[in-house]
């Protein structure tokens, strides 16, 4: 019985003399640790199984050559497309890239077929284990990969064949930049910020858990959040911004913007752009905390149809309330977009991974809603 | 934090449509809530946006600067931006849009928000707290920390007033703190009281004379402000001008009435129940705009009621209405009128009122107006020691209200008064006994006679009316159901039943009490109260 050990949510217990292990689909997370941790391949998940993903590696070694694989938490903050600086620091330019909400779903098996495969290095980078979004994943994770590297080791695989390493993402105040007001300081849930003169605001990267908050209040874009930064969203946001009415040709339907919090919807093989909605766009936060009103307006601008906030479900948030945050940012940017006939076209769903399709459903529902509103409003032509 | 909020955007595009390309500056001084790059990008857009809608095209630049209120940064950081702008809207507070719009006077500048007050941000309760009017004069050592010109309604240097329930405020419904019960808590927690008791004399409006200026060069004068006068309570011996103090000095039980002039130029009802009082009261309350309606003129009324119905007046005096000088120039008149008694008080708060636009005066307060009178009457002179030929002689009284709670900040505050020189003190309403006794222990030691207010129902509804909006009166609930029990027969019953209850209550007082006569309000119904006081048997002569 060692899944409902390894559940950090209590979701999983043995019921009656059988032994007969009961899901309580309440307090499942969808984390995976159950199901890397199960001997016996006995559990069943949707999400990254490992011959998707095996066949995901497989393809990607002979379309790009390439050898060496990097697997990554999305907690270690390696959001595809916006990590360019990062991936030169950690050296993973010439690597097969895979981010999975938990590096803790990653079974054994994995590591090892995909090294029968061809692939000579494996880089596992995973959240600090006090960060770690799912309480125990990166831990029971660290364990787990410690042993595969000494079986390893014992049938003569090399010293490096699979490295681990620690980072989580971390806010860090641009001094220069900081105005001193305190927005950031009040905001955080984690007391990680500190006023101090003259400086301004400091952040402890210890108690940070890089949710973002602080830069979705900061008013002189002093935040700096890997990959989540003010700047870095925005460019990707206004790059649309000449696709548009491309898309909108295309598809005949009204072109959104999908703020997704990167922990209420896990995608088969984390790319939630799918082809059946080609007129949507995700764009991926570290929490629905980091929701940015200035985000949001900026999508408008560019000439999106209409904006979506994909939060976690209540009480679900994996940080800290950081879905109420965003429906109190959101409802007050509402009143300020009825001045200029957009409040419509913006809305908030609540979602959670384990309702299988979720997500997809309120997108349609929500393109729906906002496909008969007049054109006046929607911005650039 | 200089407190500002946001302009609806319709008003921002109706100043923009002239233009076409526009710089959106924010600041990031102390304009709160912040109005950095942040609400540039946001305005930038949002007018960008809205301006489409009415197919205007506009262009708009964000920026932000440190602190738009320093002419030579506004200079510095503005010059090179601004060249191809034909206007700016300005994220900052009105200093800040003036500051700019005196380096740039050939650009228009438009404001973006409103500026409201100089506060404090509760961040919890996102809410922002008016702290401080900048009036020149700081009093917070002597306050506890706690600002009684910004956080009183009324200003007040001599507070609390009688609006005050609960340490709730009259103005603004009950909501916000009275603030001088705020100081009170604080001076007493730390033994301080003798603060709380402190008479400060009229504030020097000069000060905060418009627009101030300070020179960086020279320090400004010291003066010391507040006036203690070290005067033991009611030693003072008190001169009699009127016939209710000649009365009072001869240890006569006394009642005095009260009429309310009404929105009207007609005073015959008003002089006719002055006539049914006549031969059962000394003297006759007129009110002055009571609960801030513009009612007909006090002092005229006061006059009138003398000489159509020979009863003495009781002049009440608000500084709700009127400065310093509009005071003294009643005070005057009212002398040559032949006025005897003057009542001191602050009066209502004009948001109470029917007309709630109204500017509130609050030049004086009550301690302040006692104060006056008393140098009017004592030295023959006004507040600045200018010499006043023939002055007027009238006998002073003060309202003060047994319905308090907390009781010891009222005490006190009358004491500040009495030191000054009070010759009577008329309260509010009481209704039971108890409440009489309690408050009378409380004031013994002011030595000052008390003439405690009663007033008798005019109707159920009345009742339900002021046990429902008058705050801080307690009727007993055996009161209030012997009444509605009569009600239940008649009409007649329930006056009947009135009389019955007020006739017992006041014999009560009288006997039970050291009260030096009753105020009597049965404004409407005036002919109730002979009836009341015969048959409590107390003889008035």
């Amino acid at each position: 019985m060692i899944c409902p050990s390894v559940c950090p949510f209590d979701a999983l217990s043995t019921e009656g003399e059988s032994g007969e292990v009961k899901l309580d689909v309440e307090k499942c997370q969808v984390c995976g640790i159950c199901f890397a941790a199960c001997p016996a391949s006995a559990i069943e998940t949707i999400y990254y199984d490992v011959d998707p993903l095996l066949s995901y590696i497989g393809t990607s070694m002979r379309e790009k050559g390439l050898d060496k694989l990097v697997l990554t938490c999305r907690g270690a903050g390696l959001l595809e497309k916006r990590t360019a600086v990062e991936s030169e620091e950690l050296h993973i330019c010439d690597s097969i890239t895979l981010s999975l909400p938990c590096v803790g779903r990653i079974p054994p098996e994995l590591l090892l077929k995909t090294l029968s495969r061809g692939i000579k290095k494996i880089e596992i980078l995973l959240c600090e284990d006090k960060h770690c979004r799912f309480k125990d994943g990166s831990a029971i994770g660290t364990r787990r990969f410690l042993l595969v590297q000494a079986l390893l080791s014992q049938l003569g695989f090399e010293q490096d064949a699979v490295t681990v390493i620690k980072r989580s993402v971390k806010a860090h105040i641009d001094a220069y930049r900081c105005i001193r007001c305190g927005n950031c300081n009040y905001v955080c849930a984690f007391n990680a910020i500190k006023m101090k003169p003259p400086e301004g605001a400091q952040v402890d990267p210890e108690a940070c858990s890089g949710c973002g908050a602080c830069a979705a209040v900061c008013p002189a874009f002093a935040v700096k959040l890997n990959g989540s930064e003010y700047e870095t969203i925005s460019h990707e946001i206004r790059n649309y911004r000449s696709l548009i009415p491309k898309m909108k040709l295309q598809a005949k339907k009204p072109v959104i913007l999908v703020l997704s919090c990167e922990w209420s919807e896990f995608s088969d093989l984390d790319s939630p752009q799918s082809s059946t909605m080609e007129n949507v766009v995700f764009v991926g936060l570290p929490c629905a905390g980091r929701v940015d009103t200035l985000h949001v307006l900026e999508a408008f601008y560019s000439g999106f149809d209409g904006v979506l906030i994909a939060a976690c479900e209540k009480d679900e948030c994996k940080l800290e309330k950081g879905n109420e945050k965003a429906e109190e940012r959101i409802s007050s940017l509402k009143k300020l977009l009825a001045e200029v006939n957009l409040e419509d076209r913006l809305d908030i769903c609540f979602v959670s991974p384990k309702n299988v399709g979720d997500l997809d459903e309120r997108i349609k529902l929500f393109i729906e809603r906002i496909n008969p509103l007049p054109v006046k409003g929607a911005v650039r032509d | 934090l200089i407190v500002t909020k946001e302009k609806a955007l319709q008003e921002i595009l109706g100043f923009l449509a002239p233009h076409k390309r526009i710089l959106i500056v924010g600041c990031e001084g102390c304009t709160t809530p912040t109005r950095g790059l942040r609400e540039a990008k946001t305005y930038a857009m949002l007018v960008e946006m809205g301006g489409k809608l009415k197919n205007k095209e506009l262009q708009c630049r964000p920026t932000t600067m440190e602190k738009q209120c320093d002419n030579y940064e506004a200079i510095t950081n503005l010059s090179p931006q601004i060249q191809d702008a034909d206007a700016i809207l300005s994220l900052a507070c009105g200093v800040g849009v003036q500051t700019v719009s005196e380096v740039f006077p050939n650009i228009p500048i438009y404001p973006a928000q409103d500026t409201i007050f100089l506060g404090s941000q509760d961040r919890d309760n996102s809410t922002m707290h008016e702290k401080c009017r900048a009036c020149g004069e700081c009093l917070l050592g002597e306050t506890g920390g706690i600002c009684p010109i910004t956080r009183c309604a009324k200003s007040l240097l001599n507070g609390p007033c009688g609006g005050q329930v609960q340490g709730k405020c009259e103005a603004g419904g009950w909501k916000n703190d009275c603030a001088w019960i705020l100081i009170y808590n604080r001076l007493k927690e730390r033994n301080e009281l003798d603060l709380f008791r402190k008479f400060r004399i009229p504030p020097d409006y000069r000060v905060s004379e418009h627009p101030r200026k300070l020179s960086m060069e020279t320090s400004p004068e010291k003066k010391l402000k507040t006036e203690t006068k070290e005067e033991s309570v009611g030693n003072e011996k008190r001169e009699a001008y009127s016939e209710l103090m000649k009365q009072l000095g001869e240890g006569r039980f006394v009642f005095t009435g009260e009429l309310e002039p009404m929105k009207t130029t007609n005073l015959d009802e008003v002089i006719e129940s002055a006539k049914i009082l006549k031969s059962h009261v000394v003297a006759i309350n007129v009110t002055d705009n009571p609960t801030a309606f513009g009612f007909f003129n006090g002092l005229v009324s006061s006059y009138l009621v003398q000489r159509e119905s020979g009863v003495e007046a009781v002049y009440q005096m608000t500084t709700r209405d009127r400065n310093r000088i509009a005071l003294l120039s009643d005070i005057l008149a009212a002398g040559t009128l032949g006025m005897k008694n003057i009542l001191a008080i602050t009066g209502d708060y004009t948001t109470v009122g029917d007309m709630p636009q109204a500017k509130p005066v609050f030049d004086l307060d009550s301690a302040t107006l006692v104060y006056t009178l008393r140098k009017v009457i004592n030295e023959g002179l006004d507040l600045n020691g200018n010499k006043i030929e023939n002055p007027p002689k009238f006998n002073i009284g003060i309202g003060a209200s047994p319905n308090s709670d907390p009781l010891e900040p009222e005490i006190l505050k009358i004491e500040r008064k009495v030191k000054l020189g009070v010759d009577f003190i008329q309260t509010q309403c009481v209704y039971s006994v108890e409440q009489a006794k309690h408050f009378m222990e409380a004031v013994s030691y002011l030595k000052t006679p008390v003439l405690l207010g009663i007033a008798p129902f005019k109707s159920q509804a009345m009742m339900d009316w002021m046990i429902k909006f008058v705050p801080g009166i307690k009727v007993p609930q055996e009161m209030e159901q012997r009444l509605r029990k009569a009600r239940e027969k008649s009409k007649e019953a329930f006056l009947e039943e009135n009389t019955e209850i007020f006739a017992k209550l006041i014999h009560d007082i009288h006997k039970t009490t050291n009260a030096a006569g009753l105020h009597l309000m049965a404004v409407g119904f005036e002919w109730i109260l002979p009836k009341i006081i015969e048959r409590s048997g107390i003889r008035h002569n």
